[in-house]
């Protein structure tokens, strides 16, 4: 399994000198399994990874999108295969009780906020809604994607291929006292501490023996708010460890934390982690 | 009156080492004119790192005034106002003004729980005051700034406005996205325009390829050329750079605007213009 950072930045796309090393594109992660290729996220970094993809004419492509908030699909109406009429883009997300995923995307593109609709894309997009904790197969991978807390609906995926494991966990808040996900927080005392129970089990189910797993980090300590659903590098920490991980990515940088500032944080949670650890950035290639 | 450039790009934000001069960030400027509360022009991602900076004073305390005014609502030119930090602040005051009598319905949508985790200060109750209104083609003042706005030809079926402000003698022109498919469309920017010490043009073509992009809502840099010598203004700022295009591409392509009888500068993010 062959893996690119395309984009490692959370809640917006960062242009500034602040950010120029690790980068400022809004999550996406390209990720081949043999001769599939599975994208994670549509940030701002699916825009370059588009243009790569038409010019090698890879255009069988697969989009698992863990979220719809802005930062995680903010790139898809500018992923120059959609504009390819060879291209056939399969997009999967967790369902969602009131919309369907279809629906999502095409509000997202839509006159009077975009030049150009769904509708006019000349590739052929199919829209794929996913069940929490349901194994699907797509191409050479085996996928299983899990609910997390996280406002909205929010999941993470785990990619197997030939023996590697690939656990992605963004965004979510791991260990946090509120439940903050859609049909999650008006429930009886016992259904929240089911719910709990289960968003912790499934975090779990997607980290086991990850030979890579990609955690939002967010939050340091002192800035940690319960109610936005993001982690600390620690709960990653204690999630990587339950789950006998390999090696940790932190991901999902926060808007205004500078280069620097991922360097110093890198280098402090590297003492603490009994395995390897690294900060993700923009462009890095790696192989499992 | 003082101008910065807080957002340059079309678009998408584009964070990239190649556009670290320029800048990245989606189009957005700042006007402030004296005795007249802030006014910002498009709310693309470079809103955000000036709300950043008003926090610094009024707005940091709740006591801010401004005023967005919007071209129109493609995404790049109001993707910064969920990130605009003065309007979680109770006590700012801010007025949006914009082509639409859909507009409030749109800001709101941009902050639907589907795509955006932020409060959604477009309801009752969260936040700074906030007012929307409807300015198609209307011309009215702010303080002691004087605003003329007309319609503009953009893409088909989109209204899109283009805004002079006056203030103290002196004047600027913002026509971020603008595309001339016949005299009519010329005429009413320059009617708009005409005099304007500085104009903050689309230049997000040039004009080797402007023929296939034709019909789509953009002119060519030469384009802009041409109606900022026919409308006498002081200076044209090339502006809505096209996502693709490196620093060192913007700078060879202003290097070739010399000489055709208007001073030219490529717009760069962070630059203040003191008028």
């Amino acid at each position: 399994m062959q893996i690119t950072f395309r984009g490692v930045r959370g809640s917006y796309p960062v242009a500034a000198p602040h950010s120029v090393r690790y980068g400022g594109n809004t999550p996406c992660l390209e990720v081949s399994a043999g001769e599939t290729c599975l994208i994670i996220d549509a940030g701002t970094g699916i825009c370059s990874l588009g243009k790569d993809l038409v010019e090698r004419d890879q255009l069988e492509i697969h989009l698992l999108i863990g979220h719809t908030h802005w930062d995680h699909i903010q790139g898809f109406p500018h992923f120059a295969p959609q504009y390819n009429k060879n291209a056939h883009i399969r997009i999967y997300s967790l369902a969602h009780e009131d919309r369907s995923l279809g629906d999502i995307f095409r509000a997202q593109q839509q006159a009077p906020f975009s030049p150009i609709p769904l509708a006019d894309a000349e590739a052929q997009i199919e829209f794929i809604e996913l069940q929490d904790g349901e194994p699907i197969t797509i191409g050479e991978a085996q996928i299983t994607c899990h609910r997390l807390n996280h406002p909205s609906v929010t999941g993470g995926y785990r990619i197997e291929h030939q023996g590697k494991v690939l656990s992605y966990v963004s965004d979510v808040d791991l260990y946090g006292p509120i439940l903050l996900g859609d049909g999650m927080k008006n429930g009886s005392p016992e259904q929240q501490r089911a719910w709990h129970r289960h968003l912790q089990k499934g975090a779990l189910d997607l980290a086991h023996r990850a030979d890579l797993m990609v955690c939002d980090t967010f939050f340091l300590p002192e800035e940690y708010k319960p109610d936005w659903g993001h982690s600390r590098p620690g709960d990653a920490l204690r999630l990587g460890e339950e789950a006998q991980i390999e090696r940790l990515a932190l991901f999902h940088h926060e808007p205004h934390r500078s280069d620097d500032e991922i360097d110093a944080i890198q280098a402090r949670y590297r003492k603490e982690a009994p395995f390897d650890l690294f900060a993700s950035v923009e462009g890095l290639e790696l192989a499992l | 009156m003082k101008v910065k450039l807080w957002g340059t790009r079309a678009q998408v934000p584009t964070p990239h080492p190649n556009t670290q001069i320029h800048g990245g960030n989606t189009v957005c400027l700042e006007v402030q004119v004296e005795g007249t509360h802030t006014l910002i022009l498009d709310a693309g991602m470079g809103l955000h790192w000036l709300g950043n900076d008003l926090l610094k004073g009024d707005f940091g305390r709740g006591q801010g005034r401004a005023h967005i005014l919007l071209t129109h609502v493609h995404w790049d030119h109001i993707q910064g106002i969920p990130f605009f930090i003065p309007m979680l602040i109770p006590g700012n005051h801010v007025t949006i003004y914009g082509p639409d009598t859909a507009l409030p319905s749109q800001l709101r949508t941009q902050m639907d729980t589907i795509f955006c985790p932020v409060p959604n200060f477009f309801l009752e109750g969260i936040g700074a005051d906030v007012v929307v209104e409807d300015v198609e083609a209307s011309d009215f003042s702010i303080g002691t700034a004087k605003i003329k706005t007309a319609l503009i030809n953009h893409q088909a079926g989109i209204t899109c406005l283009g805004f002079r402000i006056e203030a103290n003698g002196r004047s600027i022109a913002y026509l971020p996205d603008v595309e001339y498919l016949q005299e009519a469309h010329r005429q009413q920017v320059i009617d708009l325009i005409a005099g304007v010490d500085l104009l903050f043009h689309d230049a997000m073509l040039t004009s080797e390829e402007y023929p296939k992009h034709r019909g789509r809502g953009h002119c060519s840099i030469d384009d802009g050329i041409d109606i900022a010598v026919r409308a006498k203004v002081g200076r044209l700022v090339l502006f809505s750079h096209h996502p693709d295009r490196s620093d060192t591409e913007i700078d060879t392509i202003l290097a070739a605007c010399s000489g055709n009888g208007v001073a030219v500068d490529a717009g760069r993010e962070g630059t203040e213009y003191a008028l």
